[in-house]
């Protein structure tokens, strides 16, 4: 029930908030990106997924495979 | 010996039709909405490489797990040294459609520490190589649809995946809602006893499958922040134990001697999933970029875990930049985890294992990274090269220390 709170509270959000497209100089920077690097994005995924139970990134859904390398 | 990457045979050549035909219809489309007549006017533009990336990653790691062989007690070495090589290229082929790829190669040594399986004697040296393609289209100025197909191979390990994905701006680009799907299927040599089996089979190849789907929201707040949030699901079905990982047999009360070990036994499904959020913050005057987020795991297996990781980027001037991160993660152990199986505890077909990395800990991380720029940001054909330093460490004896360089050239 939180969840389905939380959800419904973010995407209300996108009803009251609007940010011209000039004004999203700073929204573009390359290190406000979803991903900054893809690369180093993967290495550390390739740490985590290993040796961790909730194999995956941070932003990939739970993991597929078993994550047997390294 | 070379790596190997598996998954080429009819289906593979199947799946590489896929994106080639998806971008193909959508660059000759004319009947789509009046925004995106712009994009049509340039869709004609012919291949270019846009960036390029290359990075080589170190990894060394020291500790010891229940699972592993390699010492003279139940808790075996995890020593191993991990070399990785990675290409990635992102290509546009014209103003509506972009591909990436992305070629990772890992060379592992002592990948299964001192023995690939229970019953046999070890490959000290493992390669392994994904080769990963990305097509992302977009439809019209609001919608976008992107494709992911690839394969994985290593020593008696092959995998290959794909996805699909779908992006809709909404409320003037200020918010964007994406859904995905995505399956995997893997095959692998499986040593040893046999879950059940009379007699050991030594040469049988096993399978696992998974499906999975997820959503995210994000939303602009400000000009300078912005939210996501997402939820992923994957089920799971086939052998999912790791073939060399072994369980430890009648030990004495102090876990300094077993008797005997036996082979890890996974039940045959799993249903993993996750809650995640980010917030991104840039501040104007200093230059400095803020990133929070936080993971939320759990599985039919009993295992709960919760990542936070932070991160912070600093521009120095206009050719230097610094990123500073923490990352914590707390994880309970699956249900079936244990260190030491007693004499009625030995039914080959209940699900067991001794993996350190399915127990209860705690994991510490925290990195350093300069990036330096040949030229002035604005410029066309910027350089830049960049070394990294990760220290991840968990509470149950495993430290891995990680050391990257990686060069960039965007066209």
């Amino acid at each position: 029930m939180r969840t389905l709170f939380l959800c419904c509270f973010l995407l209300g959000l996108s009803g009251c908030v609007r940010v011209s497209g000039y004004e999203r100089g700073y929204l573009s920077e390359p290190t406000m990106q979803p991903i900054v690097d893809p690369l180093e994005q993967r290495a550390d995924t390739q740490l985590h997924k290993a040796r961790e139970v909730s194999s995956g990134g941070i932003w990939s859904p739970a993991g597929g495979g078993c994550g047997c390398t390294n | 010996m070379a790596a190997r990457t598996r998954g080429e045979g009819p289906i593979g050549k199947a799946w590489a039709l896929l994106p080639l035909c998806l971008a193909l219809f959508c660059s000759d489309t004319t009947t789509v909405a009046d925004d995106t007549e712009v994009l049509d006017a340039s869709a004609r533009e012919g291949w270019r490489v846009e960036e390029s990336r290359v990075r080589f990653v170190y990894y060394d790691q020291r500790g010891f797990g229940y699972q592993s062989q390699a010492g003279p007690g139940p808790r075996g070495s995890e020593r191993l040294y991990v070399y990785e090589p990675m290409l990635y290229l992102r290509v546009r082929q014209n103003r509506r459609v972009q591909h990436t790829v992305t070629l990772p190669v890992d060379v592992i040594t002592s990948a299964s520490t001192d023995a690939i399986d229970v019953m046999t004697s070890a490959s000290r040296t493992n390669e392994a190589g994904t080769l990963q393609f990305d097509s992302e289209i977009q439809t019209s100025a609001d919608n976008r649809i992107k494709v992911t197909y690839g394969g994985h191979g290593e020593e008696w390990f092959g995998s290959v995946f794909a996805g699909m994905g779908y992006t809709r701006e909404l409320a003037q680009d200020n918010a964007t809602i994406m859904v995905r799907v995505d399956g995997n299927f893997d095959w692998f040599k499986a040593y040893g006893p046999w879950p059940g089996a009379e007699f050991p089979e030594a040469d049988n190849y096993d399978y696992r499958g998974s499906f999975g789907g997820s959503a995210e929201v994000s939303q602009i707040l400000n000009p300078t922040t912005y939210v996501k949030a997402g939820y992923g699901a994957t089920w799971q079905r086939g052998d999912l134990a790791t073939p060399w990982n072994s369980v430890p047999v009648f030990c004495d009360d102090e876990l300094t001697v077993c008797l005997a070990r036996v082979r890890e036994v996974f039940p045959r499904n799993r249903l993993r999933q996750t809650f995640s959020g980010l917030l991104a913050h840039y501040l104007p005057k200093s230059a400095t970029t803020f990133r929070l987020s936080y993971r939320f795991y759990f599985d039919n297996f009993e295992a709960r875990a919760h990542t936070l990781l932070g991160e912070v980027y600093q521009n120095l001037g206009d050719r230097v930049l610094f990123k500073g991160h923490y990352r914590m993660h707390q994880q309970s152990a699956v249900y079936f985890w244990t260190t030491n199986l007693g004499v009625f505890d030995i039914d080959p077909n209940a699900p067991k294992t001794s993996d350190s990395d399915l127990a209860r800990f705690w994991a510490n991380e925290f990195g350093l990274k300069f990036l330096f720029r040949f030229s002035p940001p604005g410029r066309p054909k910027q350089h830049d090269l960049d070394v990294y330093y990760n220290r991840y460490s968990r509470t149950n004896d495993l430290t891995v220390n990680v050391v990257s360089i990686g060069y960039g050239y965007t066209y």
